[in-house]
């Protein structure tokens, strides 16, 4: 994946979901990258971050010292993350690292079983990489395919911006990069109801996560969009494969086809649907990109 | 981490878990209520209840399967906006790990932390992927034997 002569300034961390289960989406995030000059670098050691939802509800301590061993595998290369659980597990795992004496010490002791040193480095989701403004300025550059007249309903979700005490991107609140980027891709972006709340999905209560989604979802068809973009892998499912199941247990039929934001520049900058393997989504989007 | 204490309150096993604790300084404002999405789209999640309950160190019906905590989106709003310091969801987590410690939570959490402690990652790859990932030149997964590794490093091996 890395263009000839880009040299690495991230370690990249695909997380699970999308590894396991959207490999399309993980190609668009590298193609994004790459083909804006970020030069990436693989660590196959990495594991699941871990998540911080499910896994940490088993063990806080357990989920730090894995964080820890993550932190601690690479070099010297700040780390770049798919998926916003990924960076906000691994930055708040820095966080307590260096603030938490007892802690770090804690963790320091555990991954000393198998010889790692603790290492704190950044970690960013993609997003504030390519939302610095040299980026944006080179991908107003490299975009190609007209746009126009698609509405988009950007869906931030929680973690790409919280907790801000240790994410430190974007507005924790109202975030505003996903719309500029959408808007610089040449299309519409659209504000709605409860545009900034989660899309439901880490809820353990299936009727919970769902009354979420549903909601979501009417309140975006109401502001009128043609398109939903994501920036996490999990917002994407729950959207993507939840339409399905609403439709199956709810009767009610949404017709939004979803997309990673990172797929949306791919269009936008050249490439076909196929080659960013809309395909593979459950949501349709019939003809219109 | 400093605890603190407060007169009136309790100190129960929950009451000591390290940012549990936090949970002391919460004088009901009720500001968690008002943008949480597990309390808009369910009956029985009030966050402001929970809080409530653990500084009183009332802990009956919070800890186990049962309980409401498993609603929770963690969504990280009430963290945000909490004015008393509390920080909410890590007092919801801390729940969350009592009951797992009591093992009494949903299966799911079960079988997360057995699928990375056996693999590295939640969940396993279908041939279908590993397919998928070759045509698509993406690198490949991680060894499976990483979770002889993360054990020793949880002092479980």
């Amino acid at each position: 994946m890395k263009p000839e002569g880009l040299a690495a300034q991230y370690t990249f961390f695909p997380g699970c979901l999308a590894r396991l289960k959207l490999p399309q989406v993980e190609r668009s995030v590298r193609l994004a990258l790459t083909g804006l000059g970020i030069g990436l670098r693989d660590e196959p050691r990495f594991t699941c971050c871990p998540d911080p939802v499910v896994f940490r509800s088993a063990s806080r301590r357990d989920w730090l010292t894995l964080a820890a061993r993550n932190l601690s595998l690479d070099s010297d290369l700040p780390i770049v993350t798919l998926c916003p659980g990924c960076a906000s597990s691994l930055s708040e795992a820095g966080h307590l690292l260096s603030h938490d004496t007892e802690a770090r010490q804690a963790a320091e002791r555990s991954l000393s079983r198998e010889n790692i040193k603790l290492r704190i480095p950044e970690v960013s989701h993609f997003l504030r990489l390519l939302t610095e403004i040299a980026v944006m300025e080179k991908l107003k550059d490299a975009v190609s395919a007209d746009l126009s007249g698609i509405k988009v309903a950007c869906h931030y979700g929680c973690h790409l911006v919280r907790p801000s005490e240790a994410v430190h991107f974007d507005d924790p609140e109202k975030p505003t990069s996903m719309d500029t980027l959408v808007a610089i891709l040449g299309a519409e972006p659209l504000d709605y109801e409860d545009k900034y709340m989660c899309c439901g999905r880490p809820s353990m209560d299936e009727a919970t996560s769902m009354a979420i989604a549903e909601h979501k979802l009417s309140s975006m068809k109401a502001a009128g969009c043609s398109l939903l973009v994501v920036a996490c892998p999990f917002c994407f499912e729950q959207f993507d494969l939840g339409q399905v199941m609403l439709a199956r247990k709810a009767g009610r039929e949404f017709g939004i086809p979803v997309v990673y934001v990172t797929q949306l520049m791919g269009i936008a900058m050249g490439r076909t649907p196929q080659e960013m393997g809309f395909d593979l989504h459950r949501s349709k989007l019939k003809g219109l990109l | 981490m400093a605890m603190y204490r407060i007169e009136g309150t309790s100190d129960t096993e929950l009451s000591r878990i390290a940012r549990a604790d936090l949970a002391r300084l919460c004088y009901t404002c009720g500001i968690c209520v008002g943008d949480c999405p597990a309390a808009r789209f369910s009956d029985d999640f009030n966050p402001r209840h929970i809080f409530l309950k653990v500084c009183l160190g009332i802990e009956d019906g919070l800890v186990g399967e049962a309980s409401p905590i498993w609603k929770c989106t963690t969504c990280y709003t009430c963290y945000e906006r909490c004015p008393a310091g509390v920080k909410p969801l890590d007092v919801i987590l801390a729940l969350r790990n009592l009951s797992y410690g009591r093992d009494s939570c949903p299966e799911g959490v079960k079988n997360v932390r057995a699928s990375v402690l056996a693999g590295g990652m939640v969940g396993v790859p279908t041939q279908r992927v590993k397919d998928l990932r070759k045509q698509l030149r993406l690198p490949d997964l991680p060894d499976e034997d990483v979770g002889t590794e993360l054990k020793e490093i949880l002092g479980e091996a």
